[in-house]
């Protein structure tokens, strides 16, 4: 375990001295038996800790001494490379993903030409969340889906011990994950993960790069074009950024907030030998819930891809009408008997399907309610 | 100890080889399935062991032809994937399950599950849901689905990250014939929680011979 050494002139007899009353109060804290966290002390944003002027490098590494991952932290513009290992017969799989600003890009070292891009439009997207291991813990506090259940000590740092919200679910009951902070830079020093009794464990190493042209060159990713595009775009930006038509329901329906429409695009075919049409995702979820009460995925209707998927409703589903637009239309319904039904509908020009956890004909005249989206 | 075909590395990112009857290529729902029929049915998604109104992942690999979880799926998850732990919760899919005598459609629980690591800790995973037998093991099909957890239990890859995940090490290291999106499940689209993103429903085939 080393401390982020600095490659500036040795720290002054104030900061070491600092240093040390920091250092103390961890072990008063951790020996007192104190496990509740002193919240005048916690920072108000997690994320200003681990800023400065150089590169972080930190090392994950698991309870058998395996390089689980390793990342890279532009502590300037929060910018990220995290490399992960997968250990598996005849071959390590390198999966690298760069996070630069909103802007997310993946590939593995088996064909590192096919890239998954994905651009966000807000920092706070969850997708973002799931880029870095050194920067979860701060930004999950700072979300305010983390809090810190108490303070200790690890090889002679003083630390917080952030944990999750809402607990996630395993086979077990209950699976905990406990995130260990350096307090100083809010950046992990360890991550320990319980489930079913058992318990498994990253360390975390780090060193202090200068910032340099070469490092710099990490956050970049090399040149090529994405296989895969996900792209989030305003709702309001839609016209323009959307090769089709899109119908929604607004900002808002009964209670549901609209997310952030996400367009994906893909240069792929399938076994039919016709192309992957874009696709918008448009979702109502209760405000801050991240799960969707009705999904919206909406296509051009006269592409072989529309009409192929649409096939699948008419052969499966249940044909009922709804008036959308003025006009009545044929609704193709999967489970037209359950809880949550699945729906297809041409409105126009645009094939519209989706998800609705409402029955049958709550899920028509929410259909009914369609209107174009800008 | 398995026949593989030679696939071009090049051509991964966009594979087209068919499945072996042109008729084959509709996997879905279909009123005329019986002994010696070619046919699969499945929902596209999974949904809790215990309240099947609760959807909890798509579906995004088939494996056909020699889609036995025992030994054909089995072998690739655990000698060629590297997925040797089976700690899992249980989910279940709905399919049509049963024998060439006789088939119908349940929401049955998983027929097995593997992954790369325990269950503390992060870990690549796949279900396998066994749909109805056949003759000729040969024509038996399977579903999965493939899916990467953080250390904080959430899915942190994407779905379709996941898919080819597992088609690109199987027809590039080990040499396996695959074909990206070889089917639509309409209930596999959509937009999944945590890192899942939006998924387009349209699953790999791996072939399992």
């Amino acid at each position: 375990m080393t401390t982020l050494k600095k490659t500036a002139s040795m720290p002054g007899r104030a900061s070491v001295a600092a240093a040390l009353v920091l250092v103390a109060v961890g072990v008063s804290l951790a020996l007192g038996g104190a496990t509740r966290a002193n919240e005048a002390t916690l920072p108000q944003t997690a994320s200003s800790l681990w800023r400065g002027d150089g590169v972080v490098h930190a090392r994950f590494v698991d309870d058998e001494g395996k390089l689980h991952s390793e990342e890279w932290l532009d502590q300037q513009t929060g910018a990220t490379r995290k490399v992960e290992y997968d250990y598996a017969p005849r071959v390590t799989v390198e999966r690298v993903t760069v996070r630069n600003g909103t802007t997310v890009t993946t590939w593995t070292s088996l064909t590192p030409s096919k890239r998954f891009v994905y651009e966000a439009v807000d920092a706070g997207d969850q997708r973002l969340l799931y880029t870095s291991y050194l920067l979860r813990p701060s930004r999950m506090f700072d979300l305010r889906t983390a809090r810190v259940e108490g303070a200790g000590l690890l090889a002679g740092l003083a630390t917080w011990k952030v944990v999750r919200n809402s607990p996630s679910r395993d086979v077990a009951g209950v699976y905990t994950t406990t995130m260990e902070v350096d307090q100083k830079t809010f950046l992990p020093l360890r991550y320990v993960a319980e489930a079913g009794g058992e318990k498994a464990s990253l360390t975390v190493t780090s060193e202090r790069l200068a910032r340099t042209a070469q490092t710099s060159q990490l956050f970049t990713v090399p040149d090529g074009s994405w296989t895969y595009r996900d792209k989030r775009i305003r709702l309001g930006d839609l016209t323009g950024a959307v090769p089709f038509t899109v119908y929604g329901l607004g900002a808002s329906y009964r209670g549901l907030t609209a997310e952030a429409p996400n367009l994906q695009e893909q240069k792929v075919e399938t076994a039919q030998g016709f192309p992957i049409e874009p696709e918008l995702f448009l979702s109502y979820s209760t405000t801050g819930s991240g799960i969707p009460q009705i999904q919206l995925q909406e296509h051009a209707a006269g592409t072989p891809d529309a009409q192929f998927r649409l096939s699948k409703y008419r052969s499966q589903g249940t044909a009922r009408t709804a008036v959308i637009l003025g006009a009545e239309r044929t609704v193709y319904l999967l489970d037209a008997d359950q809880p949550a039904v699945y729906f297809a509908v041409v409105v126009n020009d645009t094939l519209v399907k989706g998800r609705a956890a409402m029955p049958a004909a709550e899920t028509l005249a929410m259909l009914a309610s369609l209107r174009e989206q800008r | 100890m398995f026949k593989r075909l030679l696939v071009a590395i090049g051509a991964v990112a966009a594979t087209l080889v068919l499945a072996p009857a042109a008729s084959a290529h509709d996997r879905y729902w279909g009123t005329d399935c019986g002994p010696g029929d070619y046919c699969e049915l499945y929902n596209g998604n999974t949904v809790e062991s215990g309240d099947h109104n609760n959807v909890v992942d798509p579906i995004n690999l088939l494996w056909y032809c020699c889609g036995s979880w025992d030994p054909n799926v089995r072998h690739m998850l655990e000698n060629e994937m590297g997925y040797d732990e089976d700690c899992t919760s249980p989910q279940a899919n709905y399919r049509l399950v049963g024998d060439p005598s006789s088939q119908w459609w349940e929401g049955r629980d998983q027929t097995a599950s593997r992954a790369s690591g325990g269950c503390p800790g992060s870990r690549w995973h796949a279900r396998v849901f066994l749909g109805h037998t056949h003759d000729s093991p040969v024509d038996n099909w399977s579903v999965s689905d493939s899916h990467h957890e953080d250390w904080t239990h959430d899915i942190d890859t994407t779905w379709q990250e996941a898919e080819e995940y597992v088609r690109e090490r199987l027809a590039v290291v080990f040499g396996r014939s695959t074909t990206a999106n070889y089917t639509y499940l309409p209930r596999a689209e959509g937009q999944w929680p945590a890192g899942g993103g939006y998924y387009n429903g349209w699953p790999a085939n791996i072939y399992g011979w």
